[in-house]
């Protein structure tokens, strides 16, 4: 115990006054490289878990918009005007409105823009033979006149 | 601390705490995402599911043909639906990406057996007046006063929707 008391003395004792001791440096230095590769993996995964969540939303959105589209079968030997308010989709707590594309009459699809650009899902309908679909302002509208 | 020595037991085991949290937190997090994509699937499949029976029984396309120029709900016309691959059917009713089965009555309708591999399966049975070509209002009356044909049958048609 005094040996190891008098170690510690003749380390301290070969110090500058003033001087930080290299092992409080290394450590310091460790320090932030865990706590930044720390932050890196929380910032990827986070990044990885709003983009899987604005994904899961726009599929839910597109199969319920599909389902209303492949719904109209059923009233297809009249003429109707049906009508369905475009859901909003939330990424990074903002609510927006996705575009909706309407592909070769058979696949509708929401596309939402972020900051690394846009990020689309589709969803397969069936419509009416003489039907058409298309966006009006925050709805989508289904005609069979 | 001894000379040398680099960590002290503090803050290694603050470390090792700390990445022992982190690693809750993220597994955490990707049992969250596991869930919600588990009930997203679910949503799809019962939404396109529901989507589908209501075009199957209620549609021109395959509903039973009065010769009153009409047709009846929840009806379902097998002459219309033998003329049709399940690939057309499927496509038809909205279930490209599906595997689709049709059951009368827990007997499958041939050709519209498709094996049910995926893991998710939705299946509902639905109570549904059955026929093999046109039918007339006098058909359709004696059979809504308790006589029911060989031309209109009341049937449980089952659809098995699987991904």
């Amino acid at each position: 115990m005094r040996q190891n008391i008098k170690k510690v003395n003749k380390h301290y004792f070969f110090m500058k006054r003033g001087q930080i001791s290299i092992d409080l440096l290394i450590t310091l230095i460790i320090a932030i490289m865990v706590i930044g590769s720390f932050a890196i993996i929380v910032s990827s995964f986070e990044s990885g878990q709003e983009e899987f969540f604005l994904r899961t939303q726009l599929r839910e959105n597109s199969s319920t918009l599909a389902s209303f589209i492949t719904s109209t079968n059923a009233i297809s030997d009249t003429n109707f005007t049906t009508q369905l308010m475009i859901p909003t989709v939330t990424h990074k707590n903002i609510s927006k409105r996705p575009l909706v594309t309407i592909i070769d009459q058979n696949y509708i699809k929401l596309s939402f823009e972020t900051e690394n650009g846009f990020v689309e899902e589709n969803a397969f309908f069936s419509k009416p033979a003489n039907s058409t679909v298309e966006q009006t302002g925050n709805l989508l509208v289904v005609s069979n006149e | 601390m001894n000379k040398g020595q680099i960590f002290s037991i503090d803050f290694l085991i603050a470390m090792i705490l700390m990445i022992f949290f982190l690693g809750l937190l993220l597994s955490l997090g990707e049992l969250q995402g596991y869930e919600r994509k588990e009930a997203r699937i679910r949503y799809e499949i019962a939404s396109k599911t529901e989507a589908a029976i209501i075009s199957l029984v209620n549609s021109p396309q395959y509903a039973c043909e009065m010769d009153t120029n009409s047709y009846l709900a929840y009806s379902l016309d097998i002459s219309k639906i033998n003329t049709m691959s399940n690939d057309e059917l499927k496509k038809s009713l909205g279930l490209l990406d599906y595997n689709l089965s049709l059951l009368l009555d827990n007997l499958i309708l041939s050709g519209h057996d498709d094996p049910l591999n995926g893991k998710n399966i939705y299946a509902v049975d639905l109570d549904i007046l059955y026929c093999n070509g046109n039918i007339s209002f006098s058909d359709l009356n004696m059979c809504m006063n308790g006589t029911c044909g060989t031309v209109i049958e009341k049937h449980t048609l089952k659809v098995k929707v699987s991904k």
